[in-house]
């Protein structure tokens, strides 16, 4: 056996492995991709039945407000050092209290907006009086650390108008979120990304 | 946990409703924009590296893939992390692999295929950084070189077993560079990934070489490429790229004189033979013992060890993973059953990747350990990651492509100033931010300001501790917000200068000063190289086999089958029956057994005098006004009382009246409670409360719920909010196995504000709640069973509505209620019968789903009928009550009037059917007995004394009546009326 004839036989199994390994890859990605007829079988996407535009193929992350216990893990989990989920009001749904148990430490000392009566660590739930006995309680989304202490406050004792939310303007989108990953509820999961809000109340 | 728990307001004052306020999600085409630049940069690269042979071109293709890739696109998807993807889209039908990231996943294969790991080369951004921080390479020996490459096989191992088991993708969370890309980041990914990048500064790109798990899968294509990287021709074995390729990945030629190819073979052969077995069955025997341990880190699997742990009380309080458990309202029984999915598709799927790892592994070796003979120096086709260093040192390479990155001296000079400035930058910015730890304490971690906040709390009257509160308050948000602004531009700052200072010194580096080239090989330097090579890898490969059966052994110690452990658990219904052995109390609801106010246990007294005390066996003081009737279990009479501002539960003994015990109930928060109103008709403990035998169960007419131990301590308390309804909150609650059902109705039909609640007796958390399309009402729903499924039947303005128990699903609903209504549905001759005040019966079939109103409605009839009292039946009647005193018995078949007798005084208490005698007691405290039958009349009448409006409880012979200020128990005279 000569040199050359154990290098033509390497190169004609190389060949044939790689003829194998590249129809493999067509097949391969054919077989895996929605354009196969793969439904995307997510659950959001088959309840979304009007997301007429959604394609299976564009999802965002997004926790459900339904399943969140507001632990506190969306403020130290992000991969991001400020965590890309906000809180969220649902005006809709906000009962106005005059004693909003997200604003104000239950119990609270007193009822002036102090920090010794705040809920909030970083005073990112803003209070304005509307009218007697209403308030409208609104969040800065820049101060907002999404801690979950107002979300926890407002779903203990008030309407739970009050969520947390994944804002896409930060979320990186990563392949599997780290706060996923660390949520103690399963909250999170791929939302079209043309619905990528799962808002309370609508 | 309640929604709509206060009322939205109605504004006056013309506010508009905010809406409420997100970001829109980026644009979808980013994705086809990543694909199609990703195939540009592949082809790009190709070029680069097998035509142009321009290690300069692919130096500036690095740079712009990692801009790209890295830090515009932010590192995310990246090909490493698909392969995930694609292992759970091939293990779960139902995951969708988007297109994508299929494209990422496949495209630098089918590259590889073709012309090597290019993608490595240039494109990969996680290459691409460690390619930039390069800058003094040193050899890393081959025997520590090999067994270290065998890493990346287990990180694929383990990243396809998570992923195909959903539980984690484990590449994604350790990626040491995203946070770079990301100029963000926790502390500690921060420093996973400088440590690599020093480590990169002279060990040439440790990431790709040891763990990347992509890399492994390239490897293996590339080696079956059609035109790998070439060195130049024309080899003098001068062994320059040999000392050049930083990553080892260049076999120097052999020697010139032959080899015998006999020579060496047998024993590498035997050893390889042994590799394929033994790293085979230790790989499957690593995923058996290693099954259930991983399976752990599975959520499902984890929760379900929760879940046991507390169930031995370990912890006390629920973790936030129960919680979260609880707010679904799912069965434990369904979380153990998931657990077990899991553990079984562990323990399947962790042996068979092992073992085929095992023998993956085995082969890679044994492919590495037949070392040819080379006529010229040649590159190792798997491991070469094409980095072109190899030709730029290759003597015979035509002058272009050699040399130095920047070939002008003066530039490289300029290119060195750079650095050392931009060096210095990095260096003090890098201190600043050391000095501003990064991260840093969390606003809401602050125990001081918690401490200072619960003193407030305690010495309300303290005048100096808001204003220190305050103070402090300011300084946390000051350190904070400031910290973060900080660390904002810091770390941008910091990232640019590192990457100019490092690529201006790879520029700058004089870089055709490898390493001193090894000497020319002779066949006895081969022959040694080879035997070294071999034993290294069969050390190793022992090593290996050692290790794990060693962990596996100690592991396996002591392991219960954890599988059988959850498989038990997931059997609800056994767990139910044998907590529930206990006999059901005799009275435990409004109207007794099923709210149907039926008796047994007679006969009962029909005789007895409250004022001269005759028949009476005991009469007990009630503290507080309620007209909520009494329950009875075996020992206690239990019944509410409440004032505007205090609200008890009350238990009596049964055998002397003797006040065992008095429970408050006050809901810690109750944030309006002026807003809730009653009349002085409902008062404040219109509701009957409930018992199953273990706990009593009552609500108030501000809202607040409680559950109070038998033996008297409170178990939990809440508030459910006060409805809006004209008369308050009247309707009793209901105990359905472990579920607390409360019928909230309130407002309008079309206000969406009713709701029904069930509740987890044990701890009042929401096991589920659905909202009612009805008015307000104050009928008490029932429990019915029908057609081998439970029914809760519910009764309002305008629908009767039956809801399967557990789950809170809309079974059935029928039409035909109007108004005000407060008597409570009961069931009947397998009729569900309910009354619309002044006006109608309406008799459904139960079953069914959907609106029954045209199939299900047996009958309908018109006439006078109660606004308060419930109906009762004996099986073929049913008997109506109206407040003025009109009893009316209806014939169950057609709802045909059968007979009719007018009663003396008023009556809200809803009447009861007792061995045979129909008592109906009205508010002036006089029972009226009534003979039931087709023409009911009146048997005779035994007074109280004082006024009465709650309904009665009948057990044992005795009948216990609740009097306007007095509990009554009634054994009656022996004579008879």
């Amino acid at each position: 056996m000569s040199d050359d004839t154990t290098r033509s036989r390497r190169d004609f199994l190389r060949l044939g492995a790689r003829t194998t390994a590249l129809g493999g890859v067509v097949v391969g990605g054919y077989a895996l991709t929605p354009l196969s007829g793969r439904q995307n079988l997510q659950a959001r996407c088959n309840d979304a039945a009007d997301c007429d535009t959604c394609t299976g193929c564009g999802t965002v992350w997004q926790l459900d407000p339904a399943l969140c216990v507001a632990c506190g893990r969306c403020q130290t989990h992000c991969v991001r050092a400020e965590s890309a989920v906000k809180c969220v009001q649902a005006f809709h749904m906000c009962g106005y209290c005059r004693i909003c148990p997200g604003f104000f430490e239950t119990p609270s000392h007193s009822l002036h907006e102090a920090a010794e009566n705040q809920l909030c660590p970083t005073g990112a739930v803003l209070r304005r009086f509307v009218e007697d006995p209403y308030y409208e309680y609104t969040i800065d989304r820049d101060l907002c650390i999404a801690c979950g202490r107002c979300v926890k406050g407002c779903e203990a004792y008030g309407n739970g108008s009050l969520f947390l939310q994944v804002d896409h303007g930060l979320c990186l989108d990563c392949n599997r979120c780290s706060i996923a990953a660390a949520c103690p509820s399963q909250a999170f999961s791929r939302v079209p990304l043309l619905r990528p809000y799962l808002l309370k109340g609508r | 946990m309640a929604t709509g728990r206060f009322p939205h307001p109605e504004f006056e004052t013309g506010y508009t409703l905010p809406d409420t306020q997100v970001t829109p999600a980026a644009s979808p085409w980013w994705d086809a924009v990543d694909v199609a630049l990703l195939a540009a940069a592949l082809i790009a690269a190709s070029v680069l590296v097998r035509r142009a042979r321009s290690r300069r071109g692919l130096w500036g293709l690095t740079a712009a893939c990692v801009a790209y890739f890295g830090f515009i696109r932010e590192g995310c998807i990246c090909p490493v992390g698909s392969l995930q993807n694609v292992a759970l889209a091939i293990a779960d039908s139902t995951a969708a692999l988007p297109l994508a990231v299929a494209a990422f996943f496949l495209l630098p294969i089918a590259v590889a295929l073709v012309a090597g790991r290019t993608f490595c080369a240039a494109v990969c951004p996680l290459g691409a950084i460690q390619e930039l921080v390069l800058l003094w390479p040193l050899r890393v020996p081959p025997w520590l070189d090999r067994p270290l490459r065998l890493l990346a096989w287990l990180y694929l191992g383990a990243a396809v077993l998570f992923a195909t088991t959903d539980t984690l993708f484990v590449i994604c969370r350790y990626d040491p560079f995203v946070s770079f890309f990301r100029l963000d980041g926790s502390t500690a990914r921060l420093v996973l990934g400088v440590s690599f990048l020093a480590v990169g500064l002279f060990v040439a790109r440790p990431y790709c070489r040891w763990l990347c798990p992509y890399g492994v899968l390239l490897g293996v294509a590339s080696r079956l490429s059609a035109w790998p990287v070439r060195i130049t021709d024309g080899c003098t074995r001068c062994n320059q790229c040999v000392g050049a390729c930083p990553y080892g990945a260049i076999d120097a030629a052999g020697p010139a004189r032959k080899v015998e190819a006999a020579e060496g073979r047998p024993r590498l052969q035997a050893i390889a033979m042994g590799l394929v077995i033994g790293l085979g069955v230790t790989g499957w025997m690593l995923g058996v013992g290693l099954a259930p341990s991983l399976a752990k880190l599975h959520p499902d699997v984890d929760l379900a060890g929760q879940l046991l742990d507390q169930r031995t009380g370990e912890p006390a309080e629920p973790t936030d993973e129960i919680r979260g458990h609880w707010r679904t309202g799912e069965p434990e029984a369904a979380v153990f059953a998931r657990a077990v999915v899991v553990q079984q598709r562990f323990g399947r799927r962790a042996p068979q990747v092992g073992a085929v790892l095992g023998v993956l592994l085995a082969l890679h070796l044994w492919l590495r350990g037949r070392r040819r003979v080379l006529a010229d120096c040649e590159p190792d086709r798997g491991d070469c990651l094409a980095c072109g260093r190899c030709w730029t040192a290759c003597p015979e390479e035509p002058t272009a492509g050699r040399g130095p990155l920047l070939a002008d001296p003066t530039q490289r000079r300029a290119a060195g100033i750079t650095a050392v400035i931009a060096g210095a930058v990095t260096l003090g910015v890098a201190l600043v931010l050391a000095l501003a730890p990064l991260g840093g304490a969390s606003p809401t971690g602050d125990e001081e300001l918690a401490a200072m906040k619960a003193r407030l709390l305690e010495n309300p009257g303290d005048e100096q501790l808001p204003q220190a509160i305050r103070d402090h308050d300011v300084t946390l948000r000051q350190a904070w917000f400031g910290r973060r602004d900080r660390t904002r531009t810091g770390r941008l700052v910091l990232l640019i200068a590192a990457v100019v200072t490092l690529g201006a010194a790879q520029l700058a580096w004089p870089y055709q000063r490898p390493p001193p080239p090894p000497a020319p090989r002779t066949r006895k330097t081969w022959l040694r190289d080879h035997r070294r090579g071999v034993t290294a890898i069969g050390i190793a490969g022992g090593l290996v086999v050692v290790l794990a059966s060693a962990a596996v052994l100690l592991m396996s110690r002591g392991w219960e089958d954890p599988v059988a452990e959850y498989a038990a658990l997931a059997q609800p219904e056994q767990r139910l029956e044998t907590a529930t052995a206990a006999p059901p109390p005799p009275w435990p609801g409004f109207r007794g057994p099923g709210g149907r106010g039926l008796a047994d246990g007679g006969p009962y007294p029909t005789a007895w005098d409250g004022a001269s005390g005759e028949g009476i066996a005991w009469r007990a003081e009630i503290p507080l006004p309620g007209k909520g009737s009494p329950l009875l279990t075996e020992e206690l009479v239990l019944l509410t009382g409440a004032t505007e501002e205090e609200r008890a539960v009350l238990a009596y003994d049964r055998d002397d009246g003797a006040l065992r015990w008095r429970v408050a109930v006050d809901a810690a928060y109750r944030p309006n409670p002026e807003d809730h109103f009653t009349t002085t008709n409902t008062g404040h403990a219109a509701s009957t409360p409930a018992t199953d035998g273990e706990r009593v169960y009552a609500i108030f007419s501000n809202g607040d719920l409680a559950a109070v131990d038998l033996d008297g301590s409170l178990a939990w308390v809440m508030n459910v909010g006060a409805p809006d309804s004209a008369y308050g909150h009247a309707a009793s609650l209901v105990v359905h196995g472990d579920l607390l059902l409360v019928q909230l109705d309130q407002g309008l039909a079309g206000e969406d504000l009713s709701e029904l609640l069930a509740l987890h007796t044990d701890t009042g958390r929401v096991a589920w709640r659905v909202k009612r399309p009805v008015a307000s009402s104050w009928t008490t729903p029932t429990v019915i069973q029908h057609g081998g499924r439970s029914e809760l039947i519910t009764a309002a303005d305008p629908w009767v509505i039956a809801y399967a128990p557990d789950s809170g699903e809309e079974l059935w609903r029928a039409g035909g209620l109007r108004g005000e209504i407060a008597p409570s549905p009961l069931l009947a001759g397998g009729l569900v019968l309910a009354v619309s005040p002044y006006e109608r019966v309406v008799a459904v079939r139960p079953g069914g789903s959907g609106d029954v109103t045209e199939g299900n409605v047996a009958w309908k009839v018109t006439g006078d009928f109660p606004d308060l009292a419930s109906p009762v039946s004996d099986g073929q009647r049913v008997y109506l009550l109206t407040r003025d005193g009109r009893l009316t018995a209806l014939a169950l078949d057609d709802g045909r009037t059968v007979g009719e007798v007018r009663l003396p005084g008023d009556y809200s208490a809803s009447p009861a059917l007792a061995g045979g005698v129909l008592y109906c007691l009205s508010e002036s405290g006089a029972m009226t007995l009534v003979d039931p039958g087709d023409e009911p009349r009146v048997l005779g009448s035994a007074g109280l004394g004082e006024a009465a409006w709650a309904s009665p409880a009948f057990d044992a012979g005795r009948i216990y009546l609740r009097g306007e200020h007095h509990l009554w128990c009634v054994t009656g005279t022996e004579a008879k009326p």
